[in-house]
């Protein structure tokens, strides 16, 4: 190959080559600004898409706060406290009473009694109960109308304070 | 034509080319770096004003040596002179920014 073709083929890339150059920058001209809208779309969505990813994390957190729920166990504890003048023997059956009306709450989340404690308290108001002579004659029948004092939970222990008052049989002529 | 005229336009040409060159090349660039090539090109070109400039008077240190001895030397004119090429290239350089603000933008 001689010099004057090989300056000649020479030519020939260098012209192709800036025949590149404009055709690239004349493509890039003509679709840059739609180029530019769709970087800008792009960009938009990466961070609409951050801001809902964040806010499934956080609902996912507050979801996974509630459903890492401990259940109330069997062992319901109560306190029943009594007038000072009433026989204490009434405290072991007013307790199994109590225990008894509290079975529905047995197995239910810790969380859901602990945020709606008027529940239980709307359960216990008012309620009558009934305590028959037993056997040994250590107690006499008598009906107790109960209240709710405190409750509280130690870890899935349902503990509660009940406040038991006589209640007066109505007499009949 | 005279030297100081033709040297006057050669500024001015070549700080308008720094910039629209650099510009559009730089665009391509960004096209092919995945970056948003029009937004690119307009940064680039307020970038490149400077560059433009400096690169049309042929460095910044021989301009300011011209003007150290033309004044030490009393020739008040050659200092004017190479104050209206600083000014061409400026002029050149900005000419290139406000066209590709212009394309870009479609407002001056």
């Amino acid at each position: 190959m001689n010099r004057s073709t090989r300056v000649q083929l020479l030519r020939i890339v260098v012209a192709f080559l800036f025949g590149l150059i404009g055709g690239l920058t004349a493509m890039n001209l003509l679709y840059g600004q739609k180029l530019d809208s769709l970087y800008l779309e792009r960009n938009n969505l990466y961070y609409r898409n951050n801001e809902k990813y964040k806010k499934i994390q956080m609902l996912e957190k507050d979801l996974n706060k509630h459903h890492d729920t401990q259940y109330i166990g069997q062992d319901v504890s109560v306190e029943v406290e009594l007038p000072t003048n009433e026989s204490q023997f009434y405290q072991d059956k007013i307790r199994k009473e109590i225990q008894e009306i509290l079975q529905p709450f047995v197995g239910k989340s810790v969380h859901w009694v602990s945020d709606n404690p008027e529940v239980l308290d709307t359960m216990m108001a008012k309620r009558i109960i009934q305590i028959d002579q037993d056997q040994k004659g250590t107690a006499t029948s008598k009906s107790f109308q109960i209240r709710l004092k405190y409750l509280t939970f130690v870890g899935t222990k349902l503990k509660i304070w009940v406040v038991a008052q006589e209640k007066q049989k109505e007499t009949e002529e | 034509m005279g030297e100081f005229w033709s040297t006057t336009v050669l500024n001015y040409c070549i700080a308008l080319g720094v910039v629209l060159g650099g510009t559009l090349l730089g665009g391509i660039g960004a096209f092919f770096g995945n970056e948003p090539p029009m937004d690119t090109m307009l940064r680039m070109s307020e970038h490149l004003k400077i560059w433009a400039l400096v690169a049309a008077l042929g460095g910044t240190f021989d301009t300011i040596k011209s003007f150290e001895v033309h004044i030490l030397g009393g020739e008040m004119s050659q200092v004017f002179q190479q104050l209206i090429f600083i000014l061409s290239a400026f002029f050149g350089a900005h000419f290139g920014t406000v066209l590709i603000r212009w394309f870009i933008q479609g407002d001056l």
